[in-house]
């Protein structure tokens, strides 16, 4: 069939577009968690210029050499777009390539300039198309998470009662955090940032995920002794999901804060 | 005076050196002759209109300036095999290039001018690196453009004009471009075909050499092709040091 059309094409005078390979996609992923699958991403919040990494890996991805002849050489990606709760096709700047094999999207989030872009929270298919029009398709392959927020907070003592914000660095304690879409069963982290200084990270172990609306961290007697003042420093806590979104994000003002004081008698 | 004109024609085609012939006859107007071969004994009776012309050269390829203006009324079929160095005036390098023609010789104008199919292949290449920062480890990709040209020409053809044996010729006329044009870049290859309109012009010449001629040729091509691989160029070019052979089929 192929030779006829090139037969009736020849004697006819015509072009018969362009014929390459076919692209599949078997799995997409974000750097951050590139063991999650489907993957996560949290796009309201990110690189500035970056976005997010996701990689796509299938078979067939073929960015295609334009105007080698005439001079102005250039590059057509393969393009991508994502359906689900909004439709959405990523600008050609955001697909990168590695090989046949791994095509990686620079996902814009909210903060990324000039095509910044905050998706809907939901899940989403995935297709990539090759420049030569044959295209793959992945459902479910990437879900869109929203960013945690952090409302307010709470210290309890070692006995379970609550202490207001006040957190006293000779004693083991334990900050409530309130908010709203925490990633429950994920490796959400926090750490304590002071108005200046170095923040200190809680290790994973010491972090519970208790719902999408409670955290509770373990902080151990000595762990904030650098921030810690007889009078009292105000610390800001800042929750960190692992796909990258934190509340709250740097620079942000925060609703939530301790006050660190050395000793407690 | 019809066994006069015979004998003179005798005598010239007998003088052609492609002619398979070792004793020429000495033939002259009013003259006795010296016996020749029994082939080509003239036959006094016979029109030279309806007499056989001996196997020997094309009549439309380099002829002695004497031979008359009787054979040069006859049409001729050309065959030639042709071959040369493809230089194209893009970014595209030089290639080999070879061709087959026929021509076609009317009886008209002493045989000067010829209608000439030509159908000819071409694989001109190039090739370069992508600095694209789209590409993590960056890239390089390899082009082609097969190109199959069925070309159509005028040709005026200046036999003998120097030289005995030597026929200079020019020509031109449009052609039908099948381009395929391959890119491979990143382990893939992508292909675009299309035909299109171009023309061309030649100039060469024919130097009589055995039963045909050889013939050196300058062409230049020009095929406009707009893929996307390529962009809008222009990928004929100069055909330098074309060389080849032409016979004549009948």
């Amino acid at each position: 069939m192929r030779r006829m059309f090139a037969l009736v094409c020849f004697a006819l005078g015509c072009s018969g577009g362009i014929e390459g390979p076919a692209p599949s996609l078997t799995a997409a992923a974000n750097r951050l968690l590139p063991g999650a699958s489907p993957a996560i991403v949290c796009n309201a919040q990110g690189d500035p210029s970056g976005g997010w990494l996701v990689d796509l890996t299938g078979d067939g991805f073929s960015p295609l050499p334009l105007d080698t002849v005439s001079g102005a050489e250039g590059l057509q990606m393969p393009s991508v777009a994502l359906a689900g709760p909004e439709s959405y096709a990523l600008p050609d700047a955001r697909v990168l390539f590695i090989d046949r094999t791994q095509l990686p999207l620079a996902m814009p989030t909210a903060n990324t300039a000039p095509d910044a872009k905050a998706l809907q929270a939901g899940s989403y298919d995935v297709t990539v198309t090759n420049p030569d029009g044959m295209q793959a398709s992945l459902t479910a392959a990437l879900t869109i998470v929203p960013p945690p927020a952090v409302s307010g907070l709470v210290v309890l003592d070692s006995n379970g009662q609550p202490t207001g914000n006040r957190l006293c660095n000779n004693r083991a304690q334990t900050v409530v955090v309130f908010g709203s879409a925490f990633r429950t069963g994920s490796a959400t982290s926090a750490s304590f940032v002071p108005a200046s200084g170095a923040t200190i990270a809680m290790p994973a172990s010491a972090v519970s995920v208790k719902s999408a609306l409670v955290i509770n961290v373990s902080v151990p007697a000595g762990t904030l002794a650098s921030m810690a003042t007889p009078a009292g420093a105000d610390v800001g806590v800042r929750v960190n999901d692992p796909d990258g979104c934190v509340a709250p994000w740097p620079g942000g003002s925060t609703a939530a804060t301790v006050r660190v004081v050395t000793t407690c008698p | 005076m019809s066994a006069i004109r015979t004998f003179a024609a005798v005598a010239l085609l007998a003088a052609t050196p492609a002619v398979a012939q070792t004793d020429e006859c000495d033939c002259k107007p009013n003259r006795a002759c010296v016996p020749c071969p029994p082939a080509k004994k003239p036959k006094p009776r016979v029109d030279p209109a309806e007499q056989e012309e001996p196997a020997g050269p094309p009549v439309a390829l380099p002829d002695r300036p004497e031979a008359s203006s009787r054979r040069r009324q006859q049409s001729a079929l050309l065959f030639a095999v042709k071959t040369g160095l493809f230089q194209p005036t893009s970014r595209l390098g030089g290639a080999l290039y070879v061709g087959a023609e026929l021509a076609y010789v009317p009886p008209v104008f002493r045989q000067a001018l010829a209608a000439v199919l030509e159908l000819d292949w071409v694989r001109p290449q190039t090739g370069g690196a992508l600095g694209d920062p789209r590409l993590v480890g960056g890239g390089s990709y390899e082009m082609s453009d097969q190109q199959v040209g069925v070309l159509l020409s005028a040709m005026y053809r200046a036999q003998d004009l120097f030289v005995p044996g030597l026929t200079p010729y020019a020509g031109l006329g449009p052609g039908l471009y099948f381009h395929r044009a391959s890119v491979t870049a990143f382990g893939s290859t992508n292909v675009e075909t299309a035909t299109k309109l171009g023309f061309q012009l030649a100039a060469g010449s024919d130097y009589r050499l055995g039963p045909g001629a050889v013939f050196a040729e300058v062409r230049y091509h020009f095929a406009r092709v707009d893929f996307r691989t390529t962009g809008d160029a222009n990928v004929g070019g100069f055909m330098a040091m074309g060389l080849g052979y032409r016979l004549k089929m009948f």
